[in-house]
């Protein structure tokens, strides 16, 4: 199963209206997005990673994963933005170091950028994150349901959803036999062992997803993936929290 | 005994390959019959099986339910398979949705049951087939064998007339191969004809009453189980002496 996915459904929030839980981080999503203070991005990231690890139960070390990998790729955007590179150095308001021929300079409206970017996805990225290690991918389809999500998305979003663990397997399978018949054993043997899954898996799939539909019209399919929606509750913890946060994260815009 | 199924001088040709799979088929299964179809690999089996919902169209023939002739479009089709329910060879091909209580509902709702009808419904099927606790599952992190019985509950839930399985039960364990050998037997008893495909002899002798043998794409034997494994002339001319002398008292 993937990764994300096995905490979804292990998380103590799994029974929870998915409904419940896309309103908490859109909630989140809007006030960091809408906000000019950084402080309100950077206390929704707190507020997101408190609520992770103290009621979903999602364990202190996942999250830290997660984080460090999302802050990889979040630090490299922003380099750009707060430092400068020019072959003079700029005036007053930059401060400048030379390196070689070129001067490397950020200014504080500069930096004030990069903070204020920074809290924003740092926030926004912490409340998909809620999203996505409490709500199962099944969950959240149920939800869009719900909310009117036009059901031909859904029902693609759906068997592409199957589909990517049934490719994954295929080929998981295929590297596997090749590997137990030296496909892998030298340089040239590996180009030509992982050529051939590439075609093959795509063949294949065209062949499964025809197979796939004979099923389907087989239990009557007429255009519509139909299916029982699931059962959640409403958790009141959960809607006090919520209140709560945006509470607290309002009083921060104000005061700032 | 009442006719459910019938097929009438099927012939099957795959067009990508030209290759001419079925040749003449005829086929009669009644209300409540147990049957095995056998054959070897390639003699057409899962061809012929999913004529028997009309997913197939055959080139020349006929295929009856109730005695009706029955169109590939419409109502018709529909009506059709409701009443003959096909369980794939490979699991991985029906089960399309991200968890298994909701692809056991999918027939169902197809069929227009309400929710709260198809819940209960769910809940019986997946204890027959030994599923409940894999319910909640998504259907991807299942075993060989349980994506079987998720296959096959599926199916169940439809509450077909007649249930054709294409080696439906080759990824069981034993145990629960004789718990769904035993359902089986119990909805034969209900009325419902079961037709399995399978490589499995000692199935065929024990637990099927009429075992059909395909030969490319010709059906060389269409007889009582008992007859079929006691005569030597009828053993002879399906080639199972070939396979049956290694275990013969
Ligand atoms: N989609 C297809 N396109 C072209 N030829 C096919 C296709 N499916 C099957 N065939 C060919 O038709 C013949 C009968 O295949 P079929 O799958 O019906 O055999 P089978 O009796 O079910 O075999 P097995 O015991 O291996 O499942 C085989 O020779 C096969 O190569
Ligand atoms: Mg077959």
């Amino acid at each position: 199963m993937a990764l994300l996915e096995r905490y979804a459904y292990a998380s103590r929030l799994r029974a929870i209206d998915p409904l419940q839980k896309l309103g908490l981080s859109g909630t989140v999503l809007i006030l960091c997005l809408t906000s000019p203070h950084p402080a309100v991005g950077g206390g929704a990231f707190l507020w997101m990673i408190g609520l992770l690890i103290s009621i979903a139960g999602v364990p202190l070390r996942v999250v830290v994963r997660l984080l460090i990998a999302q802050g990889l790729f979040l630090g490299l955007a922003v380099i750009g933005v707060a430092f400068s590179v020019s072959t003079s150095a700029p005036p007053a308001p930059f401060r400048s170091v030379a390196l070689g021929p070129f001067w490397i300079s950020t200014s504080p409206a500069a930096l004030a950028q990069t903070l204020l970017l920074l809290s924003r996805a740092g926030g926004s990225v912490s409340a998909l994150s809620f999203l996505t290690l409490t709500t199962p991918m099944v969950d959240l389809f149920d939800g869009l349901r719900r909310l009117r999500v036009p059901v031909l998305l859904l029902d693609v979003m759906q068997t592409m959803y199957r589909f990517i663990f049934l490719l994954l397997d295929t080929m998981e399978r295929m590297v596997i036999a090749q590997q137990s018949r030296l496909g892998y054993a030298t340089w040239r043997t590996s180009m030509r062992s992982s050529g051939i899954v590439a075609s093959r898996v795509w063949l294949d799939a065209y062949q499964r997803s025809r197979r796939m539909q004979q099923a389907l019209d087989s239990r009557g399919y007429a255009g519509e993936l139909r299916v029982l929606p699931s059962t959640y509750h409403h958790s009141r913890n959960l809607y006090l929290l919520h209140g709560g946060m945006t509470l607290s994260l309002l009083a921060v815009w104000w005061w700032q | 005994m009442n006719l459910v199924l019938e097929l009438d001088n099927v012939h099957y040709t795959y067009a990508e390959t030209g290759q001419v799979v079925l040749r003449g088929v005829s086929l009669q299964l009644h209300a409540g019959q147990r049957v095995a179809l056998i054959g070897r690999n390639g003699s057409g089996k899962s061809t012929l099986l999913l004529h028997c919902n009309g997913i197939l169209r055959p080139q020349q023939g006929q295929i009856r339910v109730h005695g009706q002739v029955m169109s590939y479009t419409g109502p018709d089709i529909r009506l059709w398979r409701r009443q003959v329910g096909v369980i794939f060879q490979h699991a991985d091909d029906q089960l399309f949705s991200a968890n298994v209580a909701q692809d056991i509902s999918f027939g169902l709702l197809n069929l227009g049951w309400t929710a709260a009808t198809a819940r209960t419904r769910v809940a019986e099927v997946a204890a027959q087939c030994g599923v409940t606790h894999l319910l909640d599952r998504p259907t991807h992190a299942l075993s060989g064998g349980e994506k079987a019985r998720v296959a096959l509950a599926g199916v169940l839930a439809m509450e077909p007339a007649v249930l054709i399985g294409d080696e439906c039960l080759a990824a069981l364990d034993p145990w629960m191969r004789q718990q769904l050998l035993g359902l089986f037997t119990d909805l034969a008893t209900q009325g419902i004809s079961i037709l399995l495909a399978t490589h499995d002899l000692h199935l065929a002798q024990t637990w099927a009453q009429r075992v059909v043998v395909l030969e490319q794409g010709t059906v060389v034997a269409d007889l009582a189980a008992a007859q079929l494994f006691r005569d030597p002339r009828w053993l002879a001319r399906t080639q199972l002496d070939q396979v049956l002398s290694l275990d013969a008292p």
